[in-house]
């Protein structure tokens, strides 16, 4: 491996190391109770559970902070979705990258980044399990522990069919990735790009907490956005250096490997094709979360009824908003973030590179389809 | 009152941005209104690896670190996530 490369791995290695957040998280969460900041905002206004829609204009200011809240829960249930099957990929990845020279240094790294994402899962499983609870008497966006072969995006468009098949090639990418160096790399390029996407937002999210006006007053939640932030970090950079650098020292990819490099990237774009309304920054499709929202609007921290819970929901999902425009503006920067990330990586598809799959949904497709699944809801 | 500082992207279509000074680049810049990626945005994974030239404050220790493995050659590189404006910049993609 060329020196400057292994340099940069190693500045990686050591400072995650130096600077893991993990413990300052676990310690958090152990003193985590719900009822110490309930009444409080745990994010930035603008991230809040279908900010800037007509549910938001009409909320209280207690049902705004539970709107806030609720961003929060529901936007690290799917986060939970994606650590679980990185921590999968990891392992299969350093085998495949155990042909290289140095190869220790990124199996450590890698090992290191898993033990993250086990207390990161711990961290936001045990306060969203807590705060339903408390709310609902019951988890709505919670869901039990599961295995990594299926949708990171919990409330993708799928039926059993599509989730049998996505299974499938999950299994078989983990099996010879683990016994291929070009496609443990490329497994790279799909994780930074998931990461790239998790920045955007977590960086606004962190935000929260770095600009308290008491930083050790803040909720805990608060403090877990920042602490994870901070790990990602060093997660996002090892998935650049091993995609864009680790991979420069290996043959060229075959006809096969760029095949599958490109299925990868092409199934993350579908992965990241809708946007959400309800959630900005999460790229769910919104049909599949419409139960979940019921739910919220008939517990008694909206006390609707089941005509005016549905009245609300069609006017949120199937009409132009603030929220769904602010929506759509992070799915656009996630795009052309994408775009420029993977630039350079010469073997993509044209489609790939140009994010093309993504840059076919508007404002308008959203609420063509909102208009056509929300009269079967 | 509060002083203000331009951001210019010379040799790009990017339009100049006029921000108030000791902001952080990376609350105001995106690929969007700029040629620069912001990615990790705490000064390690160098997709915000730009020239500045103008007169801001030299490099921390860690940033200098990183930009000896990212831009040896470049005198005026810098992690457009760790500079804050005081006065006003042009800034090149690497």
């Amino acid at each position: 491996m060329e020196k400057n490369i292994h340099r940069k791995l190693q500045i990686n290695h050591t400072r995650n190391k130096q600077q893991d957040h993990t413990a300052l998280m676990d310690e958090a969460v152990t003193n985590f109770r719900y009822e110490d900041c309930q009444n409080e905002y745990w994010n930035p206004e603008e991230f809040s559970l279908l900010y800037g829609t007509p549910l938001w204009e009409q909320s209280t200011q207690h049902q705004r902070i539970i709107l806030n809240q609720l961003y929060w829960v529901a936007y690290y249930s799917q986060i939970v979705s994606a650590e679980i099957a990185t921590i999968f990929f990891n392992q299969t990845s350093a085998a495949g990258l155990y042909a290289q020279e140095d190869f220790r240094l990124i199996c450590d790294t890698l090992d290191l980044e898993s033990a993250q994402e086990r207390s990161h899962i711990h961290a936001f499983r045990t306060i969203a399990k807590q705060v339903e609870q408390a709310l609902f008497g019951e988890l709505i966006f919670t869901y039990p522990m599961r295995g990594p072969f299926t949708e990171t995006m919990v409330y993708a468009d799928t039926n059993a069919l599509k989730t049998w098949w996505k299974k499938i090639q999950l299994q078989y990418f983990g099996l010879i990735s683990a016994n291929n160096t070009f496609l443990a790399c490329q497994y790279f390029t799909v994780r930074g790009v998931r990461t790239l996407n998790g920045k955007l937002v977590q960086h606004k999210l962190s935000n929260y907490y770095q600009k308290h006006s008491h930083p050790e007053a803040a909720p805990i939640p608060a403090k877990v956005s920042y602490y994870h932030f901070m790990d990602e970090s060093f997660h996002f950079n090892s998935s650049t250096i091993i995609s864009h650098d680790v991979v420069t020292c290996l043959k060229p990819p075959t006809a096969f490997e760029r095949l599958v490099a490109n299925l990868g990237l092409w199934g993350c774009q579908r992965d990241h094709f809708h946007f959400s309304a309800a959630i900005n920054g999460i790229f769910w499709y919104e049909p599949a979360l419409y139960g979940k929202i019921y739910r919220v609007l008939r517990s008694r921290i909206f006390e609707m009824s089941d005509k005016d819970a549905k009245e609300m929901m069609r006017r949120c999902f199937t009409q132009e908003s603030e929220g769904l425009q602010r929506s759509f503006s992070t799915h656009q920067e996630a795009m052309k973030s994408y775009q420029v990330y993977v630039e350079k990586l010469d073997y993509l598809w044209q489609r790939n590179r140009d994010m093309s799959l993504m840059a076919t949904n508007s404002i308008s497709r959203y609420l063509a389809t909102q208009k056509n699944a929300f009269k079967s809801f | 009152m509060a002083e203000f500082c331009t951001i210019s992207f010379p040799g790009s279509d990017f339009v100049p941005i006029t921000l108030e000074c000791d902001q952080n680049l990376s609350e105001h810049l995106t690929i969007q209104n700029s040629p620069v990626l912001f990615g990790c945005r705490t000064g390690i994974c160098g997709t915000c690896l730009v020239e500045v030239i103008g007169n801001i404050s030299p490099p921390q220790p860690e940033e200098q670190e990183m930009l000896e493995t990212l831009a040896a050659n470049y005198p005026h590189a810098r992690l457009a996530c760790q500079v804050n404006i005081t006065s006003n910049v042009e800034i090149h993609k690497i």
